[in-house]
């Protein structure tokens, strides 16, 4: 592809904006680094690159011409493909199937040219990783990084004029990542221009010929590697923001920990591959934060610590005792609350009112006995909706016609009926106003006063800076580092999520 | 993992390997075991005579079964299909006259493709509403239908017509296996097109099967329309196997052929099995019938008995998943 630019795009879903102000300008088959933290509208723009969903407002100029890109095939007509991070497979067909779904060369009249497709399929993976991986195995029997090196194959079945990868490597092994550079540079001599999505600078340095930035859904800088040394520290300013170490955020006042004991404690926990070798401890009224990229393990930390997930090795200790949580309600009945990261899905009983979700986790308490005191339950419900705040302030409200940052209070408010021994926070400030937020934290706070350990785990710097008292990075599912209350700084939280050496 | 050269011996466990782990397997082996109980209670069974009426008997349901087949592995369900086949006997049995046979069942099917097929396809692939709620609106329509327009069972089918279903084609094969194998071809060659191949796609990863370029409520759209070739053609043989027009007939049809595909190793979430499965699966339903009847259960026992040994089915397919899930 000569050219492609992509001028002042927008995208909305519903209150969340993912993309504000992003454009993307690059010439000749070049490779593109884009950069970004999390929900900073990498992925969206690459999507809307590939007509997966429909921009707001914007406009692609192709090659000097204006083009409309509205759905895949569309996308596919100029010949942008993309690699999804979020797998397009389908687990039920054979990987040849996957190769050329949707592209499939029909053969006489219009049966499938199957032999095609198989021959075209060894051929591209033969290319990618020399048998490694059998055409005629189900999409669902292969690990992540062969699904990963699929879906590759699947986008270079298509013969793109741009190829789009997102966040590749994320799955991949470190061999795997030499290979697909190898391709992607044999792509480049050819005429074929990439857009690279990844969150490892290192990667992004070696492979790249510019870089470009998004930050909270605009573009804010580019670098470009031919004039400029190919150096990580260009690029992390503009990850992080200039001012990133700059901004004042009110505090929480670090938690004396010198004589209150701990809570609880893991000890080389695992969990099949995602998480490996996880030690660490919990004192009563400590807040201890999870952070690192997105998607390196702390969503599986925290639902194995709720008992959603059954560890494959190690142990976790509550109190001392051994806590053997095989399902949801073992860490319930031991004071083990969680608060899910989607509380739709996993946190709420959507159509059913205020009252019913509020007394819902007593059903697996023992000693409740076999009928509800509503009146009691009825004033317990009602003095945490006074605690919370919840609007508006009536039990019989259903869950459904809340905002989400009542449904949120909803979710987390049912745990004030007992005193948390540990309480599970798994990004909870995720698209709730800043209102519902602060409510939210005041109360994490108060719970802590009187001695329950937090787990936080959030996807943004400042709630972890804002409210921890210490935070552990994770990285491909081991704990890369800790930072303690006095480092915690943004800029030091970038800077350990990247891997990259903190500056003295 | 590395190629391995094929010789005699790896062709045939690679041959036997794929059997054993295709989802249709348990189902199988209920299959020849009842196929031997069958054998052990009605010692004739195995005779030309005893296995056409069988064929005679139940082709409806294995057709049915396939067309359910078509739109589960779509990740869509149907239970209109029941009705829709009392509506094809009352509509064609009110109708049909010694001279107008043929316009009639063309009427039968046209109407079929449109009540069944599009309407249910349009309503569920393109306005995506869920199937379920559809399928029962839709079925309670044709029920309705039925039922107004041949309150009583009866009508008329012209002798010559369904005689036609007791001929020996070629002096052996049975009229009902010939309309089988035809289904069986239509599907075969469905199966070589992009068709066949979306379907299972689209039910087993919508949004990956959309990213991928296809266009999952049309695909949606023609699994139904598919199956109501099927519908139709199981419609026919029920109308010349009973020679009259009944707006009760289709009652069970709807529940046994999803029980059908199940027993079959279709997944009911979409996406995985195949139509074999939905085949070995309706021969079992008709098979219990035959074994209950031949071992001589009471009256008052064979609803249990049926149930009992469906119930056993569905769980032997169920075996593979288990074994699964206990490996994780």
């Amino acid at each position: 592809m000569e050219s492609f630019e992509a001028h002042h795009f927008s995208k909305s879903f519903g209150a969340v904006t993912a993309l504000s102000d992003a454009n993307f300008r690059f010439a000749g088959p070049k490779v593109c680094g884009l950069v970004g933290a999390n929900g900073s509208g990498k992925t969206t723009f690459a999507r809307l690159c590939a007509g997966l969903i429909k921009k707001d407002a914007g406009e692609f100029i192709i090659d000097g011409e204006k083009a409309t890109i509205n759905s895949p095939a569309s996308a596919r007509n100029y010949g942008i493909v993309l690699a999804h991070q979020n797998l397009s497979l389908i687990p039920d067909l054979t990987v040849w199937e996957n190769i050329s779904l949707g592209h499939e060369k029909r053969g006489k009249k219009f049966f499938l040219d199957n032999k095609y497709a198989k021959d075209l399929a060894g051929e591209i993976l033969n290319d990618l990783v020399a048998g490694e991986i059998s055409i005629d195995a189900k999409v669902a029997n292969l690990s992540p990084a062969q699904k990963q090196m699929v879906e590759i194959a699947k986008a270079l079945s298509q013969e793109p004029k741009m190829l789009i990868l997102d966040e590749p490597t994320a799955a991949l092994e470190y061999y795997h990542v030499e290979q697909l550079f190898k391709r992607v540079k044999e792509l480049k001599t050819n005429g074929v221009s990439i857009i690279f999505i990844s969150h490892r600078l290192w990667e992004i340095t070696r492979i790249c010929d510019i870089v470009i930035a998004f930050r909270n859904g605009e573009t804010v800088g580019k670098v470009d590697f031919d004039t400029q040394p190919r150096d990580e520290k260009l690029i992390v300013p503009l990850v992080a923001g200039e001012d990133g170490c700059m901004i004042d955020f009110e505090r929480k006042a670090q938690t004396n920990l010198a004589d209150s004991e701990t809570v609880i404690e893991l000890k080389n926990v695992n969990y099949r591959t995602t998480l490996k070798n996880i030690n660490f401890s919990v004192r009563k009224g400590e807040v201890l934060g999870i952070g690192g990229l997105h998607g390196q393990g702390q969503e599986e930390l925290i639902m194995l610590l709720a008992g959603d997930l059954s560890f494959s090795r190690g142990r976790v200790f509550l109190d001392g005792q051994r806590l053997k949580a095989k399902h949801p309600k073992d860490a319930i009945r031991k004071g083990v609350y969680l608060v899910p990261g989607d509380r739709l899905e996993e946190g709420l009983l959507s159509l059913h009112d205020i009252f019913e979700n509020v007394i819902v986790p007593r059903f697996c308490l023992k000693g409740e006995g076999l009928i509800l005191n509503f009146k009691k339950l009825s004033a317990i419900t009602d003095n945490i909706i006074q605690k919370t705040e919840i609007r508006p302030p009536n039990r019989k409200m259903i869950v459904n016609n809340l905002s989400g940052g009542n449904q949120q209070k909803v979710v987390f408010g049912r745990w004030l009926q007992f005193l948390p021994k540990v309480l599970l926070l798994n990004d909870p400030a995720k698209g709730i106003d800043i209102q519902a937020k602060d409510t939210l934290y005041r109360l994490v706070h108060e719970l802590t006063d009187l001695g329950t350990a937090v787990i936080l785990y959030a996807s943004s710097n400042e709630e972890l800076i804002c409210n921890c008292d210490r935070v552990l990075i994770m990285f491909e599912g081991e704990i890369a580092d800790e930072i303690l209350y006095d480092d915690l700084t943004d800029d030091n939280l970038v800077k350990s999520s990247l891997r990259v050496e903190v500056a003295q | 993992m590395s190629a391995v050269t094929s010789n005699q011996g790896s062709t045939f466990r690679k041959f036997a390997g794929r059997i054993v782990k295709d989802p249709a397997f348990p189902g199988l082996i209920v299959l020849f075991v009842l196929l031997a109980l069958n054998f052990y209670f009605q010692n004739k069974f195995f005779s030309y005579r005893i296995l056409r009426s069988n064929f005679m008997a139940y082709t409806p349901l294995i057709l049915v079964a396939m067309a359910q087949a078509t739109i589960i592995i779509s990740g869509s369900v149907d239970f209109s299909i029941g009705y829709a086949l009392s509506l094809f006997t009352c509509l064609t049995a009110v109708l049909m006259t010694d001279t107008n046979v043929l316009p009639i069942l063309l009427l039968g099917f046209l109407s079929i493709l449109a009540g069944s097929g599009i309407m249910n396809g349009f309503f569920i692939g393109k306005l995506k509403m869920s199937p379920l709620i559809t399928t029962f609106a839709t079925m309670t329509l044709f029920w309705g239908i039925a039922q107004t327009i041949m309150p009583v069972a009866g009508g008329y089918v012209p002798r010559f017509f369904y005689k036609i279903y007791r001929v020996k084609v070629l002096g052996f094969l049975p009229f009902p296996v010939i309309v089988l194998l035809t289904a069986i071809v239509i599907w075969i060659i469905f199966s070589r097109t992009s068709f066949g191949r979306y379907i299972y796609a689209i039910g087993s990863n919508e949004e990956g099967a959309y990213a991928s370029g296809i266009n999952v409520s049309r695909v949606r759209f023609m699994a139904h329309v598919v199956a109501s070739i099927f519908i139709a053609m199981a419609g026919l043989c029920l109308l010349m196997s009973m020679a009259s027009g009944d707006f009760r007939v289709g009652q069970e049809y709807a529940l046994n052929s999803v029980a059908a595909v199940v027993i079959g190793g279709i997944a009911l979430t979409g996406g995985r099995g195949s139509i074999t499965g939905a085949i070995i699966g309706a021969m079992i339903l008709g098979l219990v019938n035959n074994i209950i009847f031949y071992a001589k259960v009471s009256a008052f026992y064979q609803g249990f008995a049926k149930g009992m040994v469906i119930v056993v089915a569905l769980c032997v397919g169920g075996v593979p998943q288990w074994l699964k899930s206990l490996r994780r």
